[in-house]
């Protein structure tokens, strides 16, 4: 899906992201690796609200993911984040280190519920 | 009382009725139970058969042989055995009847039929000759092997057709019967098992003649029915298909690049795609395509669900919720279970 989300140009568009993972495969890990994600949010430059939900596994991979960003890409992924929404998810030390570096000069909201 | 009133009174009764209880999804209402009330009323809604729109409804237990004469030659004829929620066949002492109501070959003007290999055969007998009210062909195979429609299917003319639906059927010679299909709104190819292949240069030739057609889906039964053969250059020009609202293809990318390559689709407000079990994709020309729609430029919100048979990616225009989506993309990771 990164491949194919990376080949459609116009999600630039999309300001409202929902993802939710119900099923990991073995292995999972393996098949989305932190690069992968931030591959997939890359097309979404105009996202401004982000929903994260799913398997107990995923929010901790997916914010270990964010945090993980070198320096020089974290304004090149979700440059136009105002929320981001962690359903099902306690607080995550991954994601108020992400939020921390961001230099969009706006602030981010983060939700947990 | 009601003998009092005029047979315009009584005719304009009897058509706000029609209206008030027809479902668009029933084709017909109960008017033979109006004219089962006295002689005037019968006498009344044959007298006005169009305004009335009666048509003879022939589905599951309908003794249509034994029945037909008793109504006006001239009605109509709908064959309907498609039960949408178990999509039963028909009953052998349903064949027959379906039989009857074919060779009304000038009345019929709807087929819809769920039915097994042995039922499509005979089925495909009596639908050799050309079907001049015919408007509506939809036909669902329940077995895993249906026989391949014959190059005659309909006397060859489908001038009159206005929807075609068929969903494990193979009919590798249709892009042919399309060419005179001037009228079509809606073609829905689906479950294509591999003897039905049809090529993307062939799906477009015929398309090009479809300038009415408001919904299009292709869909293979498997990535091999699907997988590609002799792929073509990529061409210069694009058949414009005015028209076209709602398109849907289920197979491999590689299809659906060379078909994305050769349309123009500028009334375009939703496509869903499901790619078969493919772990590489290449699909410039599908952004191509999206670039010249509506379907991506203006969608504000997208979904990404992963679940047991696959990843779905969905996007929306503004306001809009499931299962109202402008695009779907659907990766399947798993086989079929058909």
């Amino acid at each position: 899906m990164t491949g194919i989300c990376n080949q459609l140009s116009l999600l630039s568009g999309v300001g409202h992201l929902n993802i939710r993972v119900d099923y990991l495969k073995s292995g999972w890990q393996d098949d989305m690796e932190s690069a992968e994600w931030v591959e997939f949010l890359r097309p979404f430059s105009a996202v401004q609200m982000l929903e994260v939900s799913g398997e107990a596994q995923v929010i901790p991979h997916f914010a270990l993911a964010l945090e993980g960003l070198a320096r020089g890409m974290v304004m090149s992924v979700l440059p136009s984040l105002r929320m981001l929404r962690f359903m099902g998810s306690r607080r995550s030390a991954s994601v108020k280190r992400f939020i921390a570096r961001q230099l969009s000069g706006h602030p981010i909201e983060v939700h947990y519920g | 009382m009601i003998n009092k009133l005029s047979d315009d009174i009584l005719l304009e009764i009897f058509d706000l009725y029609r209206i008030a209880v027809v479902e668009s999804w029933d084709h017909s209402w109960t008017w033979h139970t109006l004219v089962h009330t006295c002689r005037r009323w019968r006498h009344i809604i044959f007298a006005s058969p169009k305004r009335l729109d009666l048509r003879l409804l022939c589905t599951y237990g309908t003794p249509v042989r034994r029945i037909l004469h008793c109504w006006p030659p001239t009605l109509p004829i709908i064959i309907n055995y498609w039960d949408s929620v178990e999509f039963m066949h028909p009953a052998p002492e349903d064949e027959d009847n379906i039989i009857a109501a074919l060779e009304q070959a000038d009345r019929v003007s709807r087929v819809e039929v769920v039915l097994s290999r042995s039922q499509l055969v005979k089925l495909v007998a009596v639908m050799q000759g050309p079907f001049p009210s015919l408007t509506y062909l939809r036909l669902r195979s329940v077995d895993e092997t249906a026989p391949v429609l014959p190059r005659g299917l309909l006397g060859g003319s489908a001038s009159t057709l206005r929807d075609i639906s068929l969903d494990g059927i193979p009919f590798p010679a249709l892009p042919r019967l399309l060419l005179s299909a001037h009228d079509l709104v809606s073609l829905r190819l689906w479950r294509i098992p591999d003897s039905g292949y049809i090529s993307p240069q062939a799906i477009i030739t015929c398309l090009s003649t479809l300038v009415r057609l408001e919904w299009l889906a292709i869909g293979f039964r498997s990535p091999i029915s699907a997988s590609h053969r002799n792929r073509p250059p990529t061409p210069s020009t694009r058949v414009i298909l005015p028209s076209l609202t709602q398109f849907n293809f289920q197979g491999v990318s590689e299809y659906l690049e060379d078909l994305s390559a050769r349309i123009d689709v500028p009334q375009l407000e939703h496509a869903g795609i499901t790619f078969l079990n493919q772990l590489i994709f290449d699909i410039p020309q599908l952004s191509l395509f999206a670039h010249r729609t509506n379907v991506l430029r203006f969608s504000t919100r997208a979904n990404m669900y992963s679940g047991p048979d696959g990843v779905l990616f969905s996007l929306y225009y503004p306001g809009a919720t499931d299962p109202y989506e402008s695009f779907s993309l659907r990766v399947l990771s798993k086989e079929l279970d058909w």
